[in-house]
């Protein structure tokens, strides 16, 4: 082994110039598979927080429209799954709000604004005043600029029953999607259950450490619960955006593979090319008695070495690349256009596969090495 | 002494379909510890013996013997360990390794065999580059000497492993005069000293009139044994 | 032998004038005939050189020194072989033979020697000399015609050049003739002769003599 280690990586140095330019193929190989991968992956993961990060996974509801909570089966709930990191309850009714001559329908969210943090992140959502609390609400940044309202101003608020009543604007959130900041009316649950004389809820929410497991622990909650509950998952509402996402993930596996792939006979063609540089000291090594196996291993060395180096140089250039891409590309307001994902873990990995598809390439000249006959090299001079 | 090499009844074919017989029932062994030359046209079927001696060629049929032990039957591990231990190689074009030093490629018969090479076995490299007269240019990458220096690399080389044998095809085949005596000193030298068995093909008269004994092989027969 | 330490003294001392003087002096006071001058004291001192192989340099050239004395000594002895082949009453035959050392053999004493032996009973002899290319003296042979054709070799590497030599000797020479072989180079391969394609091998002036007589016959 030894041997065979030395002569593999005196062949490499004595070709400085080759051996860097296939390192430097396998580099880059590596760092487009990292930089694409981690591309994609950070799309995808900004596009689902975009999603649902900011609400619930999962959603208990009625065919009853309202039902009644039992305080206690919030904590209850929680203890189905370890996966389950919070819960809420929600009162959803809709109104129609007016100022001046305007009507807007809306939706009053009457939430528990400690519970409903951990799902909504509401604290950090407000753009201007303070979260909701009392006879007071919030609304969304669409919604205030239409009515053309402020923190402090004063808005009417109509049920569909015909209950009316006048509300204080504590604070304005934004949600970052358009459709929310102009309908959601965040309100304290018991202001706007006694407003509308309402004593039940409309939904409990519930918020998953991996929302990637919200079907599985949707699953152990339907099994634990009152059967005339429904509940739902992100993903079955999501379905088009989820087979979009595998799509993508589907196509940079296959972009992946490729530059994989184009890896690898870049660098067999090399080595087979060295096999025939090097016939002679192969055949050489093999009259003095080195053994077909040790001979092969010197080819096998020379991709393992160069799948290594090629594996750190790529890893180095990748990381760069992604550095300087979150740095550079960005949007008018500094925040990077794609939040891109840099995991070790992924780096490790792709690094990982170029060293062993290196050591796979170096197969084919590994074994036409250990099949040349020293007798060919010595006769042919 | 006995017989170091000894060659039974070899008959070589090259080719299945188009058959060309290079060599014809040829009878022919070496005693230990002496010096030969082995002479003829070129085609003569001269180099495939030493071949079929170092057990880099297998004979169409008839038996190989290499220090009593018969190759023509052994499996291509076992053979190179006999070549390994027992034959060093001297060729024409000195097939060093242009990779390494002098130095380094005398020890690579023996790191072949043992992976590391302790101090006394560089030791005795370095001694025996010094007997071939090389001491001074030992660390000089093998592509930057000269072609009778690289001939002598060859022949410490050919001796690190102490074989029994040396099989030299045309050593000073492009070498000018003065070279080919300093080798063929430097061989005849071994030979004495170390008991070692040199079996030389060669066109050199110089080097063959030199030798205990010169057989001449002609279209693939041995044509005439004849001995000091 | 008396004669023989005195001339080796002489040799060894490498002093060619009283080398000389003394050899010639041995077969005009007849002392000596030629045939025991050429194998009792000539032959001997020179197969008799023994080198040291610490003085080796040395050693060859002494070699060539004393060849040089001895050849001046056979060379200066032809006219006592002519002398010696008439008061032995030998009649001269209509044969000749064509002495020749091969191509690159330059150990021509051996030869020398020989032509004279043949010279002796009667033979006209051709001393073509050491070194000869084949081609040089094949071309002679249809026109000489020996009957014999006496090939010296020393070095036995210049077995091959005799051998070719025979073979073009064969393919030029139109009537049956005899190739005869000889020299150092033959003592330890007794059968080669055969091999090369020669017709005898002879390995002393015995032997030479004894193959004369029987040719008479």
């Amino acid at each position: 082994m030894r041997l065979p280690f030395k002569i593999a990586n005196r062949f490499l140095w004595s070709n400085k110039g080759q051996t860097l330019l296939i390192a430097l193929g396998i580099a880059i190989g590596v760092a487009v598979q990292i930089f694409i991968g981690s591309l994609i992956t950070g799309l995808q993961d900004s596009l689902i927080n975009k999603t649902v990060g900011n609400s619930p996974q999962i959603k208990i509801t009625s065919d009853d429209k309202y039902f009644d909570l039992d305080s206690t089966s919030l904590d209850e709930i929680k203890s189905i799954d370890t996966n389950i990191t919070s819960v809420s309850y929600a009162l959803d009714i809709p109104a129609l709000i007016s100022k001046d001559s305007k009507n807007n329908s809306v939706l009053l969210r009457g939430l528990d604004l400690d519970r409903a943090d951990k799902i909504y992140n509401i604290k950090s959502r407000i753009i201007d005043g303070k979260p909701f609390w009392g006879d007071r609400v919030n609304i969304g940044k669409d919604l205030a600029k239409e009515l053309n309202v402020a923190v402090g101003d004063k808005i009417n608020i109509r049920t569909s029953d015909g209950k009316l009543k006048e509300f204080l604007i504590e604070g304005i959130y934004d949600f970052k999607v358009a459709n929310l900041n102009k309908s959601w009316i965040l309100i304290n649950i018991s202001t706007l259950q006694e407003f509308t004389k309402q004593n039940k809820i409309s939904s409990i929410e519930i918020k998953t450490k991996d929302i990637f497991l919200a079907d599985k622990v949707a699953d152990n909650i339907k099994n634990a619960i009152d059967k005339n509950l429904k509940v739902i998952n992100w993903k079955e509402e999501n379905e088009e955006l989820l087979s979009g996402l595998k799509g993508q993930s589907t196509s940079s596996i296959m972009i992946q593979v490729f530059v994989l792939i184009a890896v690898v006979l870049g660098i067999a063609s090399v080595l087979a090319i060295t096999v025939l540089q090097k016939s002679k000291q192969i055949g050489i090594l093999k009259a003095m008695g080195i053994k077909d196996r040790q001979a092969s291993y010197i080819f096998l060395f020379q991709g393992l070495i160069l799948g290594i180096l090629g594996g750190i140089l790529g890893s180095a250039l990748g990381l760069g690349l992604l550095y300087s891409f979150s740095k550079f590309a960005v949007n008018p307001d500094g925040t990077p256009v794609v939040e891109v994902s840099i995991k070790y873990s992924f780096i490790a990995f792709s690094a990982f596969v170029a060293i062993l598809s290196a050591g796979a390439a170096s197969l084919i000249p590994a074994i036409k090495s250990s099949k040349l006959n020293p007798i060919e090299v010595i006769k042919n001079g | 002494m006995g017989n170091v090499i000894e060659l039974k009844n070899i008959n070589k074919i090259y080719g299945t379909i188009i058959k060309n017989q290079v060599l014809y029932d040829v009878n022919l062994s070496f005693k230990e510890g002496t010096f030969n030359s082995i002479i003829g046209a070129s085609g003569s079927g001269k180099s495939t013996i030493l071949n079929i001696m170092g057990t880099l060629d297998k004979p169409t049929s008839g038996e190989v013997y290499i220090d009593g032990k018969r190759t023509d039957l052994m499996t291509k591990n076992e053979l190179a360990e006999v070549r390994n231990k027992k034959i060093g190689f001297i060729f024409q074009f000195h097939y060093l390794l242009p990779e390494f030093t002098a130095l380094e490629n005398v020890l690579i018969p023996y790191l072949i065999k043992d992976g590391k090479a302790p101090k006394e076995v560089v030791k005795r490299a370095e001694e025996l580059l010094d007997l071939v007269g090389l001491s001074k240019v030992k660390n000089n990458r093998a592509n930057n000497m000269s072609g009778g220096q690289q001939q002598r690399t060859a022949i410490a080389r050919a001796l690190i492993n102490n074989p029994k044998i040396i099989l030299a095809d045309e050593p000073t085949g492009n070498l000018d005069s003065e070279s080919t005596d300093a080798i063929y000193d430097i061989m005849r030298d071994i030979n004495e000293k170390l008991g070692t068995t040199f079996i030389v093909i060669t066109h050199d008269r110089r080097i063959a009139e030199r030798a205990d004994r010169i057989v001449e092989i002609n279209d693939g027969k041995v044509h005439m044994d004849i001995v000091r | 032998m008396e004669f023989y330490n005195k001339f080796m003294e002489y040799l060894e001392a490498e002093d060619k004038e009283k080398a000389v003087f003394y050899a010639l002096n041995l077969l005009e006071e007849n002392k000596v005939d030629i045939l025991t001058l050429y194998t009792k004291i000539l032959a001997p001192s020179l197969n008799n050189m023994f080198c040291k192989s610490t003085e080796k340099g040395v050693c060859i050239w002494k070699e060539h020194v004393r060849s040089s004395i001895i050849r001046t000594i056979i060379e200066c002895a032809y006219p006592h072989v002519i002398k010696q082949r008439d008061k032995n009453g030998v009649e001269r035959r209509n044969e000749s033979v064509v002495v020749v050392c091969p191509q690159d053999e330059y150990h021509e004493i051996g030869a020398r020697m020989v032509a004279d032996f043949y010279t002796l009973h009667g033979f006209d002899t051709v001393f073509v000399g050491a070194n000869t290319p084949k081609e040089d003296f094949v071309s002679a042979i249809n026109i000489i015609k020996p009957k014999y054709v006496v090939i010296s070799v020393t070095n036995y590497y210049n077995i091959v050049n005799a051998e070719r030599a025979i073979k073009r000797i064969r393919e030029i020479a139109n009537y049956d003739l005899k190739i005869i072989v000889g020299g150092y180079a033959f003592r330890a391969n007794k059968e080669i002769y055969k091999n090369i394609g020669a017709d005898y091998l002879m390995d002393s002036f015995e032997e030479i003599e004894a193959f004369i007589k029987e040719g008479q016959k």
